[in-house]
This record gives C-alpha cells, sequence and structure tokens, in this order.
C-alpha cells in the first residue's frame, strides 16, 4: 500500500455547504419550531421548502466556485 | 364510451414508453446493468431521483393523509428537501468511489468502506426484506388507478389484478435493460406525473378555490402541526420528517441512482434541479387535497381525493389523473425491483459463490424472479387491508432506517467500523421490529417518537460505542484513511 498522505484542509466553501446543510437539518428538525408556528401549518412547510430550493443553488454556487466539483 | 378514453390512455402511454425503451440498448457486462455504466448527466439524474422517489401512492396515501389531516400531510415536502440535502453531500464520495472500485449497489459500497462481506451481506438482506412488501404494496397501488378508469365497468378485484398484470409484464423491460432502461423510462414517467401533474393539479386547485371549495371553508385544525398536549406527541412530526430524509438514503433503489449518474458534478446539479420540482409538485398536490377536503365523499375516503377532484373534469381529466399516477408508480417499482434484484445476485450470491459477479445474466434472472414472486404476493394478497401486508411495509420502513447510522457515518467518519455496523445495523433493526409491534403509530412515554426513530437512538449509540471500545487495527485503519484521502488525491488504490 502506498504510504498515507496528509489529510487536506477544510476548505472555507467546504464549511459554508456544511453550514448551509446543518441549518437545513436544524430549520426542519428542531420540533419547537413547528410548535409555535400555530395557524401556520402550511406556511412553515411552504416557506422551509423555498428556503431549501434557495439553500441548494447557494451550495451548488459556493462548491463550483471553490473548483470542489 | 368511457371507459375506452381511461384505458385507451393508458395503452397510449405505455405505447409511448414502449417506444422509447424498444430504442434503448442492453449492457454487455454486470457493472452496466447495474450502473447503467455511470453515464447520464444532471438532467436524467434529476428525474431518475425523483421518479423513484416519490411512489405512485404519492398520489393516494400521501395525498390522502393531507385530505385527512391537513398541514401535517406535507412532511413528506420537509423531508424530500433534506433528503436532496444529503443527495448533494453525498455526491462526491459516493461517485468517487462507486467509479473507482466498480461499486454496483449500496451493500457493495458498505462492504468496500468496512472492509466486511458480514457488513455488506446484512445490509443487502435488510433492504431485500424492508423493500419487498413496497414492491407487492406498488404493484397493488394500481387498483385505484384501473377501477376509476373503467368508469364502473370493472371491480376492485379485477382491477387489482389488471394492475398487477400491467406492473409485471413492465418488468420485462426492466429484467432485459436494467439501470440503463430504468433511468430513461424514469425520464419519461417523471415528465408525466410530476410536470404534467403539476399542471393538472394546479388546475384542479383553480377549480377548486374559485368553486366554493377554498381555504377558508376547511377545518381549522388542517392548519395547525402536532405539539404539546396533542393527541400525537410532540415529537411526532419530528419523527416523520427524520425517518423520511435518514431512511430515504437507506433504500437501494433510491442509492443506486448515484451509481448511474457520470460525475459528481452531475448528481450536485441533479440535488439542485430536482428540490423545486419536489416543493412545488409536493406543496401543490398537498393543498389540492387540503381544498379538496370538502367536496362531497372526501371524508370518507381520503385515499381517493386525487381520483375524486380529477372527476370533476370528466373522463379525460381523470383518464389525465390517472396516468400521472400509473407513470408514478411504473418508475418506482421498477426501480426497486432492478435495484433488489441486482443486490441479492451482486452482495447476496456473488459472495456465496466466492466470486465477483460480472455476468448481467446474474441480474436479469435475479430481478425476473423477484418480479414473479412480488406478481404471486400480490395476486395472493389483494385484499391489502385484511392481508397484513401494510402492516409489514410499515414495519420495513421503521426498519430500513437502522441502516442510516451505518450508511451516513460509514461515508462521513473515518472511526466507524465493520463490528460496529453489524451490530448497530441488527440490534437497531431488531429493536424497531419490536417496538413497531407495540407501538404502531407512536410510542407515548416517549413525547410521540416513532419505532423507527427511538430505535435509531439505540442504533446510534451503539455504533459509536463499538467503534471506540473495539477499535481497527493498524492495517485496517490505514486502509479506511487511503480511502478516505483517495477522494483528495489522484487515483492510486486498488481495491
Amino acid at each position: 500500500m502506498a504510504p498515507p498522505v496528509a489529510r487536506p484542509p477544510k476548505t472555507r466553501a467546504a464549511r459554508i455547504v456544511l453550514a448551509i446543510a446543518v441549518l437545513n437539518f436544524v430549520i426542519l428538525l428542531f420540533p419547537p419550531l413547528t410548535w409555535i408556528v400555530g395557524q401556520g401549518g402550511v406556511w412553515f412547510f411552504v416557506i422551509t421548502g423555498v428556503l431549501g430550493v434557495l439553500s441548494l443553488v447557494v451550495m451548488y454556487r459556493v462548491d463550483a466556485g471553490d473548483g470542489e466539483q | 364510451m368511457d371507459v375506452l378514453i381511461g384505458y385507451g390512455g393508458v395503452v397510449v402511454f405505455l405505447i409511448v414508453l414502449l417506444v422509447v425503451l424498444q430504442r434503448t440498448k442492453g449492457s454487455a457486462d454486470f457493472s452496466e446493468y447495474a450502473t447503467a455504466g455511470r453515464s447520464f448527466g444532471p438532467m436524467f439524474s434529476a428525474m431518475a431521483f425523483v421518479n423513484t422517489w416519490l411512489p405512485g401512492t404519492i398520489f393516494i396515501a400521501f395525498a390522502g393523509y393531507a385530505a385527512s389531516a391537513g398541514a401535517i400531510g406535507f412532511y413528506f415536502v420537509a423531508y424530500s428537501i433534506l433528503a436532496v440535502v444529503l443527495m448533494f453531500l453525498l455526491a462526491r464520495p459516493v461517485h468517487e468511489w462507486g467509479r473507482r472500485f466498480d461499486l454496483r449497489t449500496q451493500a457493495d459500497l458498505l462492504g468496500l468502506r468496512y472492509g466486511s462481506t458480514p457488513v455488506r451481506v446484512i445490509a443487502a438482506v435488510i433492504g431485500a426484506i424492508a423493500s419487498f412488501p413496497w414492491v407487492v404494496l406498488g404493484m397493488q397501488s394500481l387498483t385505484l388507478v384501473f377501477e376509476y378508469l373503467s368508469f364502473g365497468s370493472v371491480s376492485a378485484t379485477v382491477a387489482a389484478l389488471i394492475g398487477i398484470g400491467v406492473l409485471v409484464v413492465r418488468q420485462w423491460w426492466t429484467v432485459r435493460l436494467g439501470a440503463r432502461g430504468l433511468v430513461i423510462s424514469d425520464f419519461v414517467q417523471g415528465v408525466v406525473a410530476y410536470l404534467f401533474g403539476t399542471v393538472l393539479i394546479l388546475g384542479l386547485l383553480t377549480w377548486l378555490l374559485t368553486n366554493g371549495h377554498g381555504f377558508g371553508e376547511v377545518k381549522p385544525s388542517f392548519f395547525t402541526l402536532p405539539g404539546p398536549g396533542s393527541a400525537e406527541g410532540p415529537l411526532y412530526l419530528f419523527s416523520l420528517i427524520a425517518t423520511g430524509a435518514l431512511g430515504g438514503w437507506c433504500w437501494p433503489d433510491i442509492f443506486v441512482r448515484l451509481f448511474a449518474s457520470n460525475s459528481t458534478k452531475s448528481i450536485k446539479r441533479a440535488a439542485v434541479m430536482a428540490s423545486p420540482l419536489l416543493v412545488i409538485f409536493g406543496c401543490s398536490l398537498c393543498l389540492l387535497a387540503m381544498a379538496a377536503s370538502t367536496l362531497p365523499g372526501v371524508a370518507d375516503a381520503p385515499d381517493e381525493v386525487w381520483f375524486i377532484t380529477a372527476s370533476v373534469g370528466g373522463p379525460l381529466v381523470l383518464t389525465v389523473a390517472g396516468v400521472c399516477v400509473l407513470a408514478a408508480t411504473m418508475g418506482n417499482v421498477g426501480a426497486n425491483l432492478q435495484a433488489l434484484g441486482a443486490q441479492i445476485a451482486n452482495d447476496v450470491v456473488g459472495p456465496a459463490r466466492g466470486t465477483r459477479v460480472e455476468d448481467p445474466r446474474w441480474g436479469k434472472v435475479s430481478v425476473a424472479v423477484l418480479t414473479l414472486l412480488a406478481g404471486a404476493v400480490a395476486v395472493a394478497t389483494t385484499d391489502v387491508l385484511s392481508s397484513g401486508m401494510v402492516a409489514l411495509a410499515q414495519v420495513s420502513y421503521q426498519g430500513i432506517v437502522q441502516l442510516a447510522p451505518t450508511v451516513f457515518l460509514g461515508i462521513f467518519w473515518r472511526r466507524g467500523n465493520a463490528a460496529a455496523a453489524g451490530s448497530a445495523m441488527v440490534l437497531g433493526f431488531a429493536t424497531a421490529c419490536v417496538l413497531q409491534m407495540l407501538y404502531p403509530i407512536a410510542i407515548p412515554v416517549l413525547g410521540g417518537m416513532t419505532s423507527g426513530v427511538a430505535a435509531l437512538a439505540v442504533n446510534v449509540a451503539v455504533y459509536v460505542a463499538v467503534s471506540y471500545l473495539k477499535p481497527d487495527d493498524e492495517d485496517e485503519r490505514r486502509r479506511v484513511d487511503e480511502l478516505f484521502d483517495s477522494l483528495h488525491t489522484p487515483e492510486r488504490m486498488a481495491r
């Protein structure tokens, strides 16, 4: 086997992509957020859905700008 | 006359699909059969993902949930978004390892990552056991389609047999063409089910809102989500979304779609392209179901909301609605059968014979046998509610999510090892099955948490504990380090 190489440091873009992904999980999986929306259950899903789509666009742009792909 | 329009529409759709499939070339070897030669760009990858991700019952059971319970029915939109976010993160390791090591299935990847045949076989067996009831239910889910499109000419039992027959015959092309045929047909089926479907949904929604079925008429409780003090419990919605998002990538048919893309960039672009379609289609369908909840008959049969609403447009509109369900169901059932067949051939038969499967005939035989078996079980359990098949499917969903720690921690964390993966999968699966039998809906003492999520806590704890308490030896650690490092270096590792 070849000798191990040094683990590459995480780039700024990779950290941003990861942070956006984590934020999506927090928004959609943090129970108190769904408890406080009251009569706005439908709006909660519509708004978080749109945020999710925008997040993916930003993740893609940041990732592409880093030459990660 | 109406039945000619209804069944004629189905025939026209099938002819278009078969013309496309007849022009698709077959596979030269097993890898090509299982992964379509890793050849598809973002557009095909996105539609293949959506057509596999959303089953035909999205128009039936999921729409029915929104029609009977309101906003909580949108939960599939939320978990779909999280699944696409995960798809973005999985793109690089799954595609790169898949390409470099000629991986064909999810179990194949786990076998490589953990350097373990038992892990590979356990994952393959859990995937097959959990998926099979869904294939059977998928075949039976066309009952409503052929019942409504017959306009009263055939009984529910005959409609069920017609639906099963159509899907079994359709699999001839799945058997023959493998993943390539599936991805191409997914594109056609996806356009019909989710693009034409969205246009139809928006048209029907407009009709509802302008004909006395606005959201003002809907029960106020439909707009609230379960929280503290609710009947379901405060953690019920969290559990539904978590199970869907994490469990999604545990299904072999979903995961193997990542292997069909031609690059990491294609998978990431596919994720970006799939997300608006999922959100617009999903939200529109749920809004339609909620608005239609005030239509006569929907409260008594919420699962028929899609067909009852489409009936207001006459036979042509109802036919288009039925074809949408058919197209969605075909994508999901075909993908499941192909992935399971490939997985059994590659990860169960191959290791049992002590060889790496290279002949596509193994995949074809495996998919054919599974198709006939699923068709036979579907016919034998046509009375689906009394057959226990739905209960079995619910158990299997809570079971499949138990692969999640092994899949995600394996791909994103170097420390996880074969002992941790094997023990976590087996203990998690067993815990989920027992809890699901005791608490079919939710566990009251755990705030409405579902059995799968409760078992997932046990699963993760076992995985992390075993990873630390029984670490790999030096050679295995170096092998895993090289595997992860290979994602950032030129190709130099051999399997």
